[in-house]
């Protein structure tokens, strides 16, 4: 899901997409089109060349690129607590204040200002989850009739179930603290560097 | 939510722009052939996609819509040339098709290079190379 652009609430999100998910039709459309130049990929980060997706896709292409370094937390996924920031800051944009093109520099500032959160993830209510598994399901099996007819396990590992939290439990001071830690990480960087190492 | 990689392979192509050309590897920007503006993400292919997928030029225009993107390309010295978009995922397949035609006809043969997801996250991550 794209994070960054979230005005509701994870959960509204998530289920505003349900009907608007086409993955098997989308995937054979594709198929369809570009007939044997359509490759279709399980991604499995252990089953990727090198471990690394860079690696993995340039091998399907056909091209070995030379030694490359590739950060872990290359794009890595906003916490919690960022994309609720943005999801507040996003409601701003038809008013002028605030573009979808300072989510990258805020979530930069955050990462700067070590503004730490749990997985937006665990905030995904029971009943909710559940919706999209069922609805995700369906299109799986879909897939994997068509693509993959002889695998002969499930395509995916069903991520595990974790703790839930409430986003009740993100109140104003909370959020502020993370924007202002943010902004400061960029105009006092000493500062928020000697926070970060006071024990 | 685990998620496919697109955005990583984006922003890797776009910082590596000197390691993917000593391969034969391009990551070019294209022309704009929409009036929306999109953010300065390191997706190269979110105007040609979003024209394709939304505009109604492509349905009106053709394959002339087309001609900016396909001269460029053409223009291009590599052996592989990558155009990445999320939106080539869920495109019409009849527009998809109208691209694939139009890009075949000029000598640019294209394919669908296409990871799938876990099905938590549920949605597209698509990368085309031509």
């Amino acid at each position: 899901m794209k994070s960054r652009d979230l005005t509701v609430d994870v959960n509204e999100y998530l289920l505003g997409t349900l009907p608007e998910m086409r993955v098997a039709g989308a995937t054979g459309d594709l198929h369809d089109v570009f007939g044997r130049e359509f490759e279709l990929a399980l991604y499995d980060r252990d089953q990727l060349k090198g471990h690394d997706i860079c690696s993995d896709f340039f091998g399907r292409v056909g091209v070995e690129l030379g030694p490359f370094e590739n950060p872990s937390d290359v794009n890595a996924s906003a916490n919690a607590i960022e994309i609720e920031v943005l999801r507040h800051f996003n409601r701003l944009i038809e008013h002028g204040l605030w573009s979808r093109r300072n989510s990258r520099g805020f979530l930069r500032f955050a990462k700067k200002g070590r503004v730490e959160g749990p997985p937006i993830g665990r905030f995904v209510r029971q009943e909710v989850e559940e919706a999209v598994r069922r609805r995700a399901d369906e299109e799986v099996a879909e897939i994997k009739a068509r693509f993959f007819p002889d695998l002969g396990r499930p395509l995916f590992k069903r991520p595990a179930t974790t703790d839930r939290l409430s986003l009740d439990d993100f109140n104003e001071s909370k959020l502020l603290r993370a924007i202002v830690g943010s902004m400061l990480s960029v105009v006092h960087p000493g500062k928020q560097e000697a926070k970060a190492k006071t024990p | 939510m685990p998620r496919a990689g697109s955005s990583a392979l984006q922003d890797f192509c776009r910082l590596n722009v000197d390691l993917l050309s000593k391969s034969g590897v391009a990551y070019p920007q294209l022309p704009r052939l929409c009036s929306k503006k999109f953010a300065a993400a390191a997706c190269n292919g979110a105007d040609f996609s979003y024209y394709i997928c939304n505009d109604p030029g492509l349905l009106r225009r053709g394959r002339e819509g087309l001609a900016p993107v396909i001269e460029t390309l053409r223009t291009v010295q590599a052996s592989h040339v990558i155009v990445s978009s999320e939106f080539f995922f869920g495109a019409p397949a009849d527009r998809l098709a109208t691209v694939r035609d139009a890009f075949k006809d000029a000598g640019l043969p294209c394919g669908f290079t296409f990871t799938f997801v876990n099905p938590m996250s549920g949605w597209s991550r698509a990368t085309r190379s031509t």
